[in-house]
């Protein structure tokens, strides 16, 4: 497989076509006839997933720097180049969007009654957007990309959204804006200060990253700005008040493609850029203190939030606070495990919160509404439903054996050492995170039928089917092999742990298992 | 994903002899039932009429899984291995230093729970096959009961700690399934979510475990730990380690603080009760401690709040049993003093006599569980068949049953002399060894002459709540109405079947580790050499001298049968009023019929307030208020106002403007001028 | 002929050429008007002739530009350098967009009379001598001949009380401050005994800077500061913008802009590089100052003519934060910008202009609503008029503002670019709500909106407009070379001119 792909070049045109391939599915979408928008977008999304596959073996797990790169002079007055690639770090973000756009489109098959054009449009210009981020290497390229998707999801929650739509809409995007301006003057800041040093003014990501120790002195500032633009994005709490709203009230596949995708880019930012460029800084105790305080009260604050939330969607959006709080807790810890744990975390809460949400997506389509007292007894009437619920809770509680263990016991093993209170309280959101979806689970699918409408409710059909059975495989697979995955992403973790563990003081530096494990193998 | 190929690595290479067929199969016995559960969901979800297909799958894979089980064992009994077997399935999570196979231990300790699993488990599956027979979700049951046998199987043939906790959650996961399988009954959906939420708490601790394990040992699998432990870990670490494992345990071993979910698992079908609730799930804490054994062994502190707990346990449970109304809840909390017992016999260091207690307990308890189905299914039927709306489990509504039940109650005799320690029965052998190891450790440790005593009283009570049990349930005069009496009949063959089985072991289980003054020689506890030796080498079980062990037996005895008679006495002493007509229990006995509210002040001290603080303060205060309303909209409405200051200035009036002008251009000139 | 020696006439003719050129031309239409001035045809035909002024202008520009036209010796009266040229283009190509916007216009609100055009060329002759002044005297013929046409300009809609109102506070106030900037020049003269920039630099950089010259400078800046309408000096500019007819309003926040903000950059480049530390801390807190009440202003208008109004005030302050830096890369960036967002206003300007009805002018935000779904065309226009406008991602005012933040930071100035960010931040707050009520309310009534009409003058206008926004938002390469260099020819010849570039 892997010679193969080597012979047609993959690797050369992949990360191209990918970006390339939804811009012109959208321009496809706006030409086609209204009734056929989603079928094209299928086929695009299909064809997307696909192509994508190949970096499953093309990737180089041994490879600790990027793959797959291509660089073209963009603007060379101001050092800024078409700069892309990919390592451990964004392979499976990039792969995990992908494999959602199919899902996203037959997801919303019925859901969008009018204006499918311009919905599956803009669902395909969004995940330009999203793998930009994710590929791009030049600061400026990262930033547009950062930026531009926030225009599909503005306009998608805003027109397609449900209630409080418009509110919700401004306040993402205002949120979110007022993050990443500031990482502009940042960014822009690092180059010219590297620039007035070195001569050489370029965006490139391992230009900044191979002179960061220029930026030592203004780190402070700089390292604020970014972290505050990746930490809306996160949600790190206290931030995180526009996720529920947006969440709650953009339509299905906004709200899969939010907690798949876009929560993740703040995170991957911090691993990418805050940290490695402001190492000294952003692990500095006072710092790495704020963070992993902030980080802590997120997971049980998100846990209690959600435990009350009446509307079964925002009890999923809070719990995302709590699960990215696991991600933020496991990158400042810097142990192999603790940020393997992270990436895992990322990919699994991307995998179960979005089959959450298409879910409850469904049981709205069925009853219009998202109120869990309006339900009761469900299961009863839909029992595929209801198991299909059942298995994803369980798996977003990070039961053993499913896809959100291995992260969430990653991020506190490897955290322990570093943190050990931190890590016990973060702990407690196991018996939290239980309570919250199982109280939900069962006011849903459990207790009598209150409603008659509830009692005929209809239960999944094949094309809902075809949405789900992937999702519940993943999770399963995940949870019983994640070996695979690991292997893949274990190159970049380790880089990225040897890149700052310099940087943490002997006090704090994690108290090293390995001696003993050498000994004892 | 292709599988790695089944590799078996044996552990000390130095050994000649590897594995033997059975061994290298091991894994068998876990994917049968992972098959039977696939075939029986499958079924549940597309044809959940197929009763004959699910009738031969359900019991079968289990049945399959004890030959496996039974074949294991004797290959291991032909040579018994010094260090365990390890069948390697394929890598789970290696990270950096960090190396867990999902892999599975085989060794003389896995042996028993893989016999007692599969073969209490087949009986129970069988006798499901009768008592669950109308109910419209039968193949959602046994896709659910053969899901806990993968799980419980994993659990106790999992290589390392993780690979225990899948097992660990995930048959606290089918419990939750099963205590809530009626589940559009809210009290049933309720139990379940206490019964996941009190093992939550559990796995907390064992979670904590796991870490303090990794950064003091640097290793998470059972060969690897126990080989550096001795080096590697400070009595103190020890100690936090393993008190951390207790409190897992106590969760999921129903043992306080956190027995509170086991009684209403009751919720459940009675099969289940017996299976999970009884004989093989709520053993598990059992099994940790002895599997862990040399980790309590480095932390007497740890030891000694076992014990402690245990024995609290075993009174305090057994005192509730005694003004329980509800046949399945006398039984399920004789079910937590019991396990007490176990606590207190793994805390003494006596594991091997746990364990004993284990298989005994799981033999009789079973039988009770399943004889008490048959009762609770006859009366069910009788008010079925008359439209009563009475409580078919309330034993006020029952007596003199033994003319319509012999065989049950015939049975069920038997079983109530094993708990009460009467001999020659299993229990008897068991509880007793337990006791006598206590009081043994009690002569270096005087606390454990309380705990010994905490016992004794534990036992006595046990008798007194079974006698009565016996007597409301089965004698005296009928409490059962006219109309329903025609109605009464014994359960079926496939039913009775497993009972008589249990019964038989119930009376000879004592053979597998006959003490010598019994003429044996203790086989189970030389079984388990190999496994327990490391720590007994620390603290080596203290002999008693014959006079005082046979003192000791006959004060057991002596008490037990004393109980019983108390207990029947009692009961059929004063006419016993139909629940209907019972008036509500006053004092004293109010307060234990209530559980001396334990549930209660555990909802006003934790539940409520933990809800009250995150709806009210968290999500109204904090979110709403102060972030969303304070911090994000403030602003924009303070910048909105800010505006439409500016816009006042623009009044239209030219001598404001000329004046804002001058004062632009005094100001400019002033610094250009400074 | 890349060598001019503006000593002979001929050489000042050629110098001279755009101006030349449309001035006579403006000539040759007011008597062209004088005999044709009763039918709307007339009006159109005056416009029509005056576009083509216009590019002759624009060829003459032309030739001068790619010519290479360069002066020898001895600096003169006007510049001959790729910033004027740079300037100057800017200056035409909005002249003869608001043309384009004004044709249909002025015959919809029965502003007919031909002169219209003829005030426009003739302002935009005073922009252009504005623009390339290199001695003070004609810095201050070329304002005051664009200030007097653009009053006129302001006040033409005679029917409407505001209009003449605001022509006429714009009128008095502007003389107030032309006074002060010809005060200023005055004492500049007094202290240095030059009006030529060059040479006043070189002066002022011989001897340490004399009282009377800082007077000077100080009065310079308060009348430039009245022109670019910065804060507090701005308080004209929201009654006269509402006032004037739409187009105008367009052609004043680009064209006045654009002119004025080059000659502030000559002069304090060529003429004041020296006294940087006197001038930089006014121009950081005028900038300031314009930032934050543009922003929070236009938060608080209903009027969509008066938010685009105050948000030009808070674009004005941007580019001061390009002129604070000082240096080529600031004047470049500054030279960029104004090309940025002249484009971007003026297509906002013209849509608003095909939006409003006839007779009733101001338009409220919320008219806007379900614009999307009645004339989808000149909502999506509008949309990415206003996104360029608000700095973002793929378009051609994100380019602009990234430019101006990179010529702020690169001398170590980060308190500027981080108020800008935070304006642009304030700015989503009234620009998002357009968008928002445009795509994502339904319309009023089913008759909403069927008043919008473009002439295809306009429409070409705007689709030209558009166009440039979205190329050179992603391939900004052309006119970032051509601002880099005509930034670095500033002031040629002149010494110490160019502190700190990089």
């Amino acid at each position: 497989m892997t010679a193969l792909l080597a012979s047609i070049g993959y690797d050369r045109w992949i990360l191209q076509v990918l970006l390339v391939v939804p811009l012109i599915g959208m321009a496809m979408v706006i030409v086609s006839p209204k009734e056929w928008a989603r079928v094209v977008a299928l086929v695009v999304a299909l064809f997307e997933f696909v192509v994508s596959l190949g970096i499953w073996w093309a990737f180089d797990p041994a490879k600790p720097g990027l793959q797959f790169v291509t660089r073209i002079e963009w603007l060379p007055q101001f050092g800024v180049s078409y700069y892309v690639g990919l390592d451990g770090l964004s392979v499976f973000m990039v792969l995990l969007s992908t494999a959602m756009m199919p899902l996203l489109v037959w997801g919303s098959w019925n859901q969008i009654e009018f204006k499918q054009r311009g919905f599956y449009a803009l669902l395909l210009a969004l995940k330009t957007g999203m793998l930009g981020v994710f590929v791009g290497m030049d600061l400026f390229l990262f930033y547009c990309f950062w930026e531009l998707l926030l225009i599909p999801m503005y306009f998608i929650v805003g027109i397609w959204g449900s209630g409080n739509r418009l509110y919700a809409a401004e306040k993402f995007f205002i949120y979110t804006f007022s993050g990443s301006l500031l990482m502009l003057v940042a960014i822009i800041a690092s180059v010219w200060i590297i620039g007035s040093e070195t001569g050489t003014y370029s965006f490139a990501y391992d230009h900044i990253l191979a002179q960061k120790d220029l930026l030592t002195p203004q780190a402070p500032w700089l390292f604020t700005a970014f972290a505050l633009a990746f930490a809306v994005k996160v949600p790190v709490f206290p931030f995180h008040t526009w996720l529920p709203d947006a969440h709650g009230e953009a339509p299905t596949a906004g709200s899969v493609d939010l907690a798949v995708i876009l929560l993740k880019m703040g995170t991957y930012g911090f691993l990418r850029f805050a940290i490695p460029f402001f190492p000294a800084f952003a692990l500095s105790p006072a710092v790495s203190g704020l963070v992993v305080i902030l980080a802590v009260t997120g997971i049980v604050y998100g846990a209690l939030v959600s435990l009350v939330q009446p509307d079964l969607k925002r009890v999923v959006a809070y719990s995302s606070v709590s699960h990215l709080g696991f991600v933020m807790l496991g990158i400042w810890a810097a142990t192999v495990q603790s940020v393997q744990g992270a990436i895992m975390v990322m990919i699994a809460h991307g995998i179960s919160t979005g089959a959450l949400f298409f879910l409850v997506g469904m049981l709205y389509e069925r009853r219009h509404t998202r109120m869990i007292a309006d339900f009761g007894g469900v299961a009863r009437a839909a029992p595929l439903l209801a198991t299909a619920f059942a298995v994803t809770a369980f798996a977003s509680i990070g039961l053993p054996g499913l896809n959100g263990f291995v992260g969430e016991f990653l991020v506190l093993l490897g955290s322990f050492g570093r943190f050990p209170v931190a890590t016990l309280i973060a702990t407690t959101a196991v018996i939290f995170a239980a309570a919250y979806l199982l109280w939900a689970v069962q006011r849903v699918f459990f207790n009598p039928v209150s409603d008659p409408a509830n009692a005929g409710i209809r239960d999944l059909d094949s094309r809902e089917l075809a949405v789900l059975v992937p999702l519940v495989a993943a999770m399963i697979w995940m949870g019983l092999y994640p070996n695979p995955l690991l292997r893949r992403t274990e190159a970049a973790s380790r880089h990225y742990v040897e890149l700052v563990r310099p940087h943490l003081e002997p006090s704090q530096a994690p108290v090293a298992a390995a001696p003993i494990a050498e000994s004892g193998r | 994903m292709t599988l790695p190929l089944l590799a078996v690595q044996v552990v000390d290479e130095a050994r000649a002899a590897g594995p033997g067929p059975a061994v290298r199969l091991a894994w068998l016995a876990i994917a049968l039932p992972l098959l039977g559960f696939i075939v029986n969901g499958w079924l549940a979800m597309v044809r959940p009429r197929a009763r004959v297909l699910v009738s031969l799958i359900g019991p079968g894979v289990l049945l399959a899984a004890f030959v496996v089980a039974v074949a294991i064992f004797l290959e291991l009994r032909a040579s018994p291995p010094e260090a365990p077997f390890i069948v390697s399935l394929w890598p789970w999570i290696h990270v950096g230093e960090l190396r867990i196979d999902l892999a599975l231990q085989i060794d003389q300790l896995a042996a028993v729970m893989l016999l007692v699993v599969t073969g209490v488990g087949s009986l129970i599956h069988l006798y499901s096959v009768g008592y669950m027979g109308e109910d419209p979700g039968y193949a959602r049951y046994f896709a659910y009961l053969n899901l806990f046998i993968v799980f419980m199987l994993v659990l106790v043939l999992g290589s390392s700690f993780p690979v225990l906790f899948i097992g660990w959650e995930g048959v606290g996961l089918c419990s939750y399934l099963l205590i809530g399988f009626w589940f559009n009954d809210k009290a049933n959906a309720d139990a379940g979510k206490k019964a996941f939420l009190a093992n939550r708490v559990g796995d907390f601790g064992f979670l904590i475990a796991m870490f303090l394990l990794w950064q003091t040992v640097g290793s998470l699998d059972f060969v690897t730990v126990f080989s550096r432990a001795p080096g590697a870990l400070t009595t103190g670490a020890a100690t936090w380690i393993t008190l951390f494992l207790l409190l897992g345990c106590t969760g999921k071993s129903a043992q306080i603080p956190l027995y509170v979910w086991l009684p209403d698992a009751m919720a459940g079908p009675t099969p289940v009760s017996a299976l999970i609730h009884a004989a093989t799930m709520v053993t598990a804490g059992v099994y940790l401690v002895a599997r862990t054994s040399l980790l309590f062994a480095m932390a007497p502190l740890s030891g000694e709040v076992t014990a402690g707990i245990g024995a609290l346990t075993a009174l305090f449970a057994a005192t509730i049993g005694l003004r329980q109304y509800d046949i399945k809840r006398v039984l399920a909390y004789s079910t937590i003093s019991q396990l007490g017992y176990m606590f207190l016999g793994v805390g003494v260091g006596a594991y091997s006599a746990g364990l004993f207690h284990l298989v005994t307990h799981a033999f009789f308890k079973a039988l009770l569980f399943l004889g008490s189905g048959s009762v609770i299914q006859a009366m069910h039927h009788a008010y079925h068949a008359t439209h009563s709306q009475e409580d078919a489990q309330d034993m006020r509504n029952m007596g003199g049953l033994k003319r319509w039940l012999p065989v049950t109650c015939g049975l069920m005799w038997i079983a109530t002399l094993a708990i009460a320690g009467v001999p020659p029965f299993a229990g008897f052998f068991s509880k007793d060894e337990i006791l006598a190891a206590a009081f043994a450790r009690g002569a270096e440790q005087p606390v454990y002459y309380l705990f010994y005593g905490l016992g004794l009283v534990a036992a006595f009570v046990t008798a007194v709540y079974m006698g009565r049990l016996m007597a409301m349930t089965f004698h005296g005069e009928s409490r059962v109405g006219e109309a329903e009496r025609p109605h009464l009949r014994d359960a079926p063959a496939i039913m009775t079947g497993p009972l008589l089985v249990l019964g038989l072991l119930t009376i000879v289980g004592g053979a597998i580790n006959l003490p010598e003054f019994a003429g044996g020689h203790e086989a189970l506890e030389h079984w388990l050499e190999p496994v327990t030796r490391a720590a007994t080498s620390l603290h080596p079980i203290v002999r008693l001298a014959g006079t005082t062990e046979k003192g000791l037996i006959g004060a057991a005895v002596a008490i037990g049968v004393l109980g019983l008679w108390v207990g029947f006495r009692a009961a059929l002493g004063r006419p016993i009023l139909p629940a209907r007509e019972a008036p509500p229990d006053t004092g004293l006995a109010r307060l234990v019929y209530r559980k001396y509210y334990v549930d209660e002040i555990y909802g006003a001290l934790i539940v409520r307030p933990l809800v009250w603080l995150s709806e009210k303060v968290l999500w109204r205060a904090v979110d709403q208020a102060l972030v969303d309303g304070v911090l994000v909209n403030g602003g924009v409405v303070g910048s909105r106002w800010l505006g439409r200051l500016g816009s006042r200035l623009q009044s239209g009036q030219l001598g404001l403007y000329v004046l804002l002008f001058l004062v632009g251009a005094i100001w400019v000139l002033h610094t250009i001028l400074r | 002929m890349n060598a001019l020696d503006l000593r002979t006439p001929l050489g000042v003719s050629v110098a001279l050429l755009p101006e030349i050129l449309l001035s006579t031309w403006a000539m040759i239409v007011l008597l062209v008007v004088a005999w044709r001035h009763e039918r709307p045809e007339d009006s159109y035909l005056a416009g029509w002739l005056s576009f083509v002024g216009l590019l002759l202008a624009g060829g003459g520009l032309a030739i001068l530009w790619l010519g290479g036209a360069a002066p020898v010796g001895v600096p003169h009266m006007i510049a001959l350098d790729g910033f004027r040229f740079g300037a100057d283009a800017v200056i035409l190509l909005v002249a003869a967009a608001t043309i384009l916007l004004s044709l249909r216009y002025v015959d919809r609100q029965r502003l007919l009379a031909p002169e219209y055009y003829v005030l426009i060329l003739l302002a935009t002759v005073g922009m252009l001598f504005l623009a390339g002044a290199e001695d003070l005297i004609v810095l201050f013929l070329g304002l005051e001949l664009m200030s007097v046409a653009v009053y006129v300009l302001a006040g033409f809609d005679r029917f409407r009380r505001s209009s003449a109102e605001a022509a006429l506070k714009y009128f008095l106030i502007g003389a107030f401050a032309s006074a002060f900037l010809l005060y200023g020049i005055a004492l500049v003269y007094g202290a240095t005994g030059e009006t030529n920039l060059v040479r006043i630099g070189e002066r002022l950089a011989a001897a340490p800077l004399s009282l009377l010259a800082a007077l000077g400078l100080g009065l310079l800046l308060i009348g430039f500061g009245f022109k670019v309408a910065a804060v507090p000096f701005h308080m004209w500019a929201p009654d006269v913008y509402d006032g004037a007819p739409t187009p105008i309003t367009g052609f004043m926040a680009t064209g006045v802009k654009t002119a004025a903000f080059a000659a502030l950059v000559r002069v304090l480049l060529e003429g004041f590089p020296t006294a940087s530390a006197l001038w930089q801390p006014i121009i950081a807190a005028l900038a300031i100052a314009t930032i934050v009440l543009g922003n929070t202003v236009a938060l608080a208008q209903r009027s969509l003519k008066r938010m685009l109004a105050y948000s030009s005030i808070a674009h004005a302050g941007y580019v001061l934060v390009a002129v604070w830096a000082g240096t080529t890369l600031g004047a470049g960036a500054v030279s960029f910008y104004l090309l940025a967002y002249s484009v971007t206003t003026l297509a906002s300007f013209g849509i608003l202009a095909s939006i409003e009805h006839v007779g009733s002018r101001t338009v409220l935000v919320d008219d806007l609503e379900g614009l999307y779904s009645v004339r989808p065309g000149a909502a999506l226009a509008l949309s990415i008029c206003l996104l360029s406008l608000l700095g973002f991602p793929g378009t051609f005012g994100f380019i602009g503002k990234w430019y101006l933040i990179a010529a702020a930071v690169s001398e170590g100035q980060y308190i500027l670019p981080v108020v800008l960010a935070l304006g642009s931040l304030v700015s989503a707050g009234y620009y998002l709500p357009v968008i928002m009520v445009m795509t994502m309310k339904p319309t009023r009534t089913p008759e909403d909106h069927r008043q919008v009409s473009f002439s295809w003058a306009a429409r070409a206008a705007v689709a030209i407009a558009v166009a440039m926004i979205l190329v050179f938002g992603i391939w900004p390469t052309g006119p970032l070379a051509t601002a880099l260099k005509s930034a670095e020819t500033l002031g040629r010849g002149t010494p110490a001119v160019l502190t700190g570039q990089k």
